[in-house]
């Protein structure tokens, strides 16, 4: 080695208790996070495809353009009260979506008993699933 | 600019005078910033429109998607990095030099301080971390993106900023005496 590690290290600063905590966050909550961020993404997508802006959303909700913009930064812990009324203002069901490819406009298998069906909202193909194995309950 | 300790003796992180935040830092956040990812996929979605990237299951019409597809990822390397860490702590493999690859091009004949390259855990992947081998299992992150092209110059944002930042840092370490310069 030409060249001193060492002297590297003495310089580096450790990191401050802000970045720290924003790492430890991020590894601690993870998976709800990234589920936050993937429902994001799907009202974002289904905002365009429907041709509806954040304000309409908003009073589609009954609730304050800034909890929409807090929605689709996808930082949010949402309750189920939340998406029922996402599901409700949208006429989609947030929950049952559990691939990216069932949602994006394609069709694939989403999961045992469960199956992609396609309809159409103002034009564009929006993709929902439905519970084959509870086709046949009453 | 300055150095900041990711995680003691095996990863460090560059901080720019321009940033507010250490690199490490800001590329996960960028990673998981929706606003600027759906506009990425966007503004490129030519580079998506292409066959390597449709069979990767990608659509240049559903940037939101192709903003999902980072997401996973970026959890995956955050998660995968945390990972090497445990294993250096227990001496298991893999480990840091097995992640990290040389970075040729114009640094192929660097061999003290050389410039490496790493890939997301996703195949393909879309991610890179870029950074500066400073010792044996021992990293220097300096820039990351989301490459979409073949080549480093052929992709948009990390053409205008990979090497540039890369000889930026080397110019840093070298006035900080932390190389003597003669294998450059």
């Amino acid at each position: 080695m030409n060249f001193d590690v060492r002297k590297l290290k003495e310089i580096a600063r450790q990191m401050t208790d802000e970045e720290r905590a924003e790492l430890e966050y991020r590894d601690k909550n993870r998976d709800w996070l990234e589920m936050s961020e993937k429902v994001a993404l799907k009202i974002r997508y289904t905002l365009r495809m429907l041709g509806l802006t954040q304000k309409e959303l908003a009073k589609r909700m009954h609730v304050s353009q800034a909890q929409v913009a807090k929605i689709l930064s996808g930082k949010e812990n949402l309750g189920l009260k939340t998406f029922a009324k996402l599901e409700k203002a949208l006429g989609i069901n947030l929950l049952a979506l559990d691939t990216d490819a069932s949602y994006f406009g394609e069709s694939d298998t989403v999961s045992a008993g469960v199956s992609p069906s396609n309809y159409s909202i103002h034009g564009y193909e929006i993709v929902t699933t439905v519970c084959t194995s509870c086709a046949n309950e009453p | 600019m300055e150095i900041v300790e990711i995680y003691k003796d095996w990863l460090y992180s560059i901080q720019f005078d321009e940033s507010d935040l250490n690199e490490y830092r800001r590329i996960f956040k960028e990673w998981h910033d929706l606003d600027y990812l759906v506009s990425f996929f966007e503004e490129n979605k030519d580079m998506i429109d292409s066959p390597f990237w449709k069979n990767a299951g990608l659509n240049p019409d559903t940037p939101e998607k192709s903003a999902s597809r980072v997401i996973e990822e970026a959890n995956e390397l955050e998660s995968y990095i945390r990972e090497l860490v445990l294993n250096m702590k227990s001496g298991d493999k893999p480990d840091f030099d097995m992640y990290f690859h040389f970075l040729e091009g114009k640094y192929k004949c660097l061999w003290s301080l050389a410039p490496m390259k790493s890939y997301g855990v996703a195949k393909p992947s879309m991610l890179r971390l870029y950074a500066i081998k400073l010792d044996s299992n021992c990293y220097l992150i300096v820039y990351g993106g989301i490459k979409l092209g073949d080549t480093i110059q052929n992709s948009p944002v990390l053409k205008d900023n990979v090497i540039k930042k890369i000889d930026k840092v080397l110019e840093f370490l070298r006035s900080n005496g932390i190389t003597d310069g003669d294998d450059l």
